[in-house]
């Protein structure tokens, strides 16, 4: 919930034009954090920035996968580097 | 009232007495049931040591008899399971002896409680050996299951960046869970972002199927990853359609070579020959200089003729 307020406040201050979240350190997801990373692509877009979500670790994936998350209008990238890629890719 | 211990002390000294008539007609029926494919000579060997084994338990010599007699019956079992031989056979082996010694007691009325108790014990040691023997084939059988599940999963590279998995036989939820677990990680440790699913070696999709692929596909994307399906063959585009199955925006090809022409080109990868330079002048038999296409000049009016092999030749040259 910070982090979607902190977000929020940061995008409207600096109009920053995209979105990397570092999920790797993430080892154990629930349905609330999946809404969260949704919510928080929805929050951005709002702002005219794209949210690239990056390193999921594959349990984490098998995890959403299973709970039937899809995270819609979020993008995902391998790794950071890869993330900046699309994000360049779109501006 | 039986008097039990010298029934037992009797049959034991019989037993000593008679090894090796009892032993060697032993032997016969047992290397008569298994049909040669054990030699004489090693079935004499096992039946010696079991003998031996079973004379002590009888005679109540030492209470660590009946444990190495159960050890070296379990082992016996195993080593058959293993050798393929029916539970039949293997039981029968023990039974036999019962056999072998009834031919020889048949005649004497006095021995007649001795074969009894000898009987009784047999009877136990034979169901002693089919419970070994089908746990030692339960093992097999679940070694091969647990082996074939590691066989059947190969995640292979095609190209940097581009992996696939062939998949074949059926697909159950167990494997979906290999298999996805294997693809996630090979993405992860290559950092390949494509990845292609060939399902030309599965016989049959159903919806429950078809839930497996796209869930492998909806995980590969969060990591990432595009994920293509190929090898769809006719009859299972059929089902497919017929079933009403939605594959959504998941990318499918007929072909693991499609597949792959698809990864490639959203890698923004491009397949040219190697060398251009295939053709020769008809006049003075000079190969043209060039090494790619786009610089040759092997126009309609350059005079070069190709000599490549036309399978090697991109597709007609556009405009």
């Amino acid at each position: 919930m910070r982090l979607q307020e902190d977000l929020a406040d940061e995008l409207s201050a600096t109009g920053a034009r995209g979105v990397i979240i570092d999920i790797t350190g993430v080892e154990i997801v629930d349905s609330f954090i999946g809404r969260m990373l949704t919510t928080i692509g929805s929050v951005s877009r709002l702002f005219d920035a794209e949210t690239v979500i990056v390193g999921m670790r594959p349990a984490v994936a098998i995890t959403l996968t299973e709970l039937g998350l899809s995270l819609n209008g979020v993008r995902t990238a391998m790794n950071a580097e890869k993330g900046l890629e699309i994000l360049n890719g779109r501006s | 009232m039986m008097d039990v211990g010298g029934t037992k002390g009797r049959m034991a000294a019989y037993l000593r007495d008679h090894h090796d008539k009892v032993v060697g007609r032993w032997s016969d029926l047992v290397v008569a049931g298994v049909r040669g494919r054990i030699s004489r000579a090693e079935v004499r060997r096992e039946l010696e040591d079991l003998y031996s084994l079973v004379v002590r338990v009888i005679s109540d010599a030492d209470e660590h008899a009946r444990g190495e007699l159960r050890a070296a019956l379990d082992e016996l079992s195993r080593a058959r399971a293993r050798d393929g031989f029916s539970p039949r056979e293997t039981a029968l082996g023990v039974f036999s002896l019962k056999e072998a010694v009834y031919e020889l007691v048949a005649d004497s009325a006095e021995m007649v409680p001795e074969y009894l108790l000898l009987s009784r014990m047999i009877d136990d040691l034979g169901l002693l050996t089919v419970e070994a023997y089908s746990a030692a084939r339960e093992t097999i059988i679940s070694d091969q299951a647990a082996a074939m599940m590691e066989l059947s999963t190969p995640v292979v590279r095609l190209w940097d960046g581009i992996i696939a998995v062939p998949l074949v036989g059926t697909l159950d939820s167990a494997r979906t869970q290999l298999v996805m677990e294997k693809l996630l990680d090979t993405l992860v440790a290559t950092g390949a972002d494509h990845a292609v699913i060939d399902i030309t070696g599965v016989a049959t999709v159903d919806t429950e199927v078809a839930q497996h692929l796209l869930k492998t596909v909806g995980a590969a994307r969060l990591l990432g990853a595009d994920c293509t399906i190929s090898g769809i063959r006719p009859q299972v585009a059929q089902t497919i359609v017929s079933l009403g199955i939605e594959f959504g925006d998941v990318a499918t090809k007929a072909t693991l070579a499609d597949a792959l022409a698809l990864a490639l080109s959203r890698a923004g990868l491009k397949v040219v020959p190697a060398l251009w330079s295939g053709c020769r002048s008809p006049r003075s038999g000079k190969r043209c200089s060039s090494r790619f296409r786009s610089t040759c000049r092997t126009t309609a009016s350059c005079g070069y003729r190709r000599t490549w092999p036309t399978s090697f030749l991109p597709p007609a040259r556009a405009g």
